[in-house]
């Protein structure tokens, strides 16, 4: 391992979030690495959902159109709707979530600082930001594929294109072990004898930021659409 | 609904701009971004800026008093105390030698990287580094268990006063601290 290479820049950041994640654990639980990690991580996050999304308007724009969908154009503003929508919806949920998810730690009795709270939710958002990144290409082959072969009417390309909608909160629920992981490695800097029964509770914790953010992310999404709309 | 965006945007602006002057580097980033994600921010704000020095190690010199105020006096509790000192000294040189063997090893590694044979160099200088973090984080781990032991002697001491099995238990643990000081040094007269 070299030692620039646990520098948290944004390539070392990729790199151990796509090869390494134990390596990213490892900077977030360094305080001195936070704050650059924090800007960087949120950086990764954000450019994986934005590719998805970009790519996502895109199909949206020029695939068959479904009725449930709402109209996008790329050549008016409409189309950067959908890429606003998911960049800032999903972070904006984090941001919402973050300070419910630093007190449930408390309540876990993890010793983390909010800052350490917020480099682990990041992380979580960037491993969101590389599976979608890494889901992208399938998807725009899946869609591709429907398209060239003209299987636009029926219910498969609907559920593709709802698949496409939903895909970025399924990358984020799937990027739960994450915070999990992060989680068990703050309980191991607690005494052996109170580490050992604060560990079911971090499962705990876990499901409660996966119901809480289950619940928070979609109503921000929408929240965030709706008001682009009236601007857009 | 303007009010609650304006609102938002503004403490945005703050935190942004807070950002910026820390991070001057970057001022247009943590500008764009504090703006519209500052909830995430916020914590970087109430984070010391730099690592907050090490508060002095009073430990050692307030164990000292306390192992001086023993009566009866144990000698023990002094060598160990001796002891733990010299690791703890020992630590500090290899933390410093290993500070500046990492940031030398960081300014020469892309250069070592480039052929075979400094490859080998590079490996080696990593593998020396690898031997000297575990050697210090040995003897942190001593320098933590011989001051536990001690902590533990005093009240053991104390308890002692009262009752046999205490005293009992004062003088095993005695024997094992003993124990552990003439591993360390062979000169120890335990």
């Amino acid at each position: 391992m070299q030692v620039t290479e646990l520098e948290p820049t944004f390539v070392n950041l990729t790199e151990m979030t796509l090869k390494r994640p134990e390596d990213v654990r490892a900077v977030v639980k360094d305080e001195p690495s936070q704050p650059r990690a924090v800007l960087n991580l949120l950086l990764l996050g954000l450019a994986g959902i934005s590719l998805y999304s970009a790519v996502f308007t895109a199909i949206a724009a020029l695939a068959p159109r479904v009725d449930w969908m709402p109209p996008v154009a790329l050549a008016d503003p409409s189309a950067a709707r959908p890429l606003l929508t998911y960049s800032i919806g999903m972070v904006g949920a984090l941001g919402i979530c973050l300070p419910s998810f630093y007190f449930y730690g408390l309540l876990a009795g993890v010793r983390a600082s909010m800052l350490q709270v917020a480099a682990i939710s990041l992380h979580a958002l960037a491993r969101t930001g590389v599976i979608l990144m890494g889901l992208l290409p399938v998807y725009v082959a899946a869609i591709l594929g429907m398209v060239v072969l003209g299987a636009t009417e029926g219910l498969a390309y609907e559920a593709l294109l709802m698949a496409g909608v939903l895909l970025p909160f399924l990358a984020g629920l799937s990027s739960l072990p994450v915070c999990y992981r992060g989680f068990l490695d703050l309980i191991e800097t607690l005494p052996e004898a109170r580490a050992a029964g604060r560990a079911p509770m971090v499962r705990l914790l876990a499901l409660a930021w996966a119901a809480l953010y289950t619940t928070v992310a979609p109503v921000t999404l929408w929240a965030v659409k709706t008001q682009l709309e009236k601007i857009l | 609904m303007e009010g609650t965006l304006l609102l938002y945007v503004l403490i945005g602006l703050a935190v942004g701009a807070a950002l910026s002057i820390r991070d001057p580097r970057r001022a247009i980033l943590w500008l764009t971004l504090g703006v519209l994600f500052w909830p995430l921010f916020l914590p970087l704000l109430f984070s010391p800026r730099t690592p907050a020095p090490k508060p002095p190690r009073k430990d050692l010199s307030a164990l000292r008093d306390e192992v001086a105020r023993l009566d009866p006096p144990l000698p023990e509790l002094v060598a160990a105390l001796d002891a733990a000192d010299r690791i703890r000294e020992g630590k500090d040189e290899l933390g410093r030698l290993l500070e500046t063997q990492q940031a030398a090893l960081a300014q020469d590694e892309p250069a070592l990287a480039k052929s075979e044979r400094t490859r080998e160099v590079l490996e080696a200088r990593r593998a020396d580094l690898e031997r000297l973090r575990a050697v210090r984080d040995e003897q942190e781990e001593r320098h933590l268990r011989l001051t536990a032991q001690v902590r533990e002697a005093i009240t053991k001491a104390h308890l002692a006063r009262f009752s046999a099995p205490a005293r009992q238990e004062l003088r095993k643990h005695l024997l094992r601290l003993s124990d552990e000081l003439s591993l360390l040094n062979p000169n120890h007269p335990g």
